[in-house]
């Protein structure tokens, strides 16, 4: 699965550890989420959304 | 904000390197003064380790640590400072006291703070984010496939009379620990960055 994570959080000028503290996650699990590395859960995804006050489908991309 | 809660992975674990150093190579000098076995066995894992962590911390983030790793920090390292004391101050004793009642307890005596080490492992996997807790269970199963199989296949040369090992049991816990250890590096790459 793709995201903007990367873009939505330049964008807002944070850095991954702000971003991470504001989500209450390690800035390894930002990077892994940004990278594709790893898809967040649906509550992380939501909360994610809800953060920079977007739908989910518009930061997720689903696809390989 | 305290220097604590300003501490960063990496400055932690310079900290933690240098204070193992240190009481390591105090107890190496003490045990060399006083001809001590025990000291000196103690003080060359707690230096070996000290410098172990001083090279690891190359390659530990520079972030500032989160409140679960601070907890986790804390109370690890109380248990295992409680866990050497006793080894190195209680343990000795044995050699001297005769009751089977003092001498069982002597010999228990190291398990308590392993029950608190273990339950600092707990709290922090319990409270760990979500990617963090996938992480600690494929390091976990590596961890304990490694030793599991590491001691069946050491039972099976003890058993043929191949190999004689003094106390095996006692190295499966910190066999897990370390293996964990090392595992938890290794999963832990694989979600790095590009």
């Amino acid at each position: 699965m793709k995201n903007h994570l990367r873009t939505l959080r330049n964008q807002q000028g944070w850095s991954q550890a702000h971003l991470g503290e504001q989500l209450d996650v390690s800035r390894q699990t930002i990077i892994a989420i940004e990278t594709g590395k790893y898809d967040p859960s649906l509550p992380l995804a939501f909360k994610i959304a809800q953060l920079f006050d977007l739908p989910i489908e518009s930061i997720f991309i689903p696809g390989p | 904000m305290t220097v604590w809660n300003k501490l960063t992975n990496r400055r932690f674990m310079l900290a933690l390197g240098l204070a193992a150093t240190s009481v390591g190579m105090a107890l190496i000098l003490g045990g060399w003064l006083i001809d001590s076995q025990t000291l000196l066995h103690g003080g060359l894992i707690c230096a070996g380790t000290g410098a172990i962590w001083l090279v690891c911390a190359r390659w530990t983030t520079t972030d500032r640590m989160r409140t679960v790793d601070r907890r986790y920090a804390r109370e690890f390292f109380l248990a295992m400072g409680s866990y050497m004391a006793i080894m190195l101050l209680v343990w000795p004793m044995l050699e001297y006291v005769q009751g089977t009642a003092a001498r069982t307890l002597i010999a228990l005596s190291p398990i308590l703070p392993v029950v608190f080490i273990g339950r600092s492992v707990m709290r922090r996997v319990r409270d760990g984010d979500e990617l963090e807790q996938r992480v600690f269970l494929e390091a976990a199963a590596i961890a304990g496939l490694t030793v599991g199989v590491l001691s069946m296949a050491a039972a099976f040369l003890q058993t043929a009379g191949l190999v004689q090992i003094h106390a095996g049991l006692m190295w499966v816990l910190p066999g897990l620990f370390v293996v964990f250890g090392i595992a938890l590096w290794w999963t832990k790459r694989r979600y790095r960055e590009e």
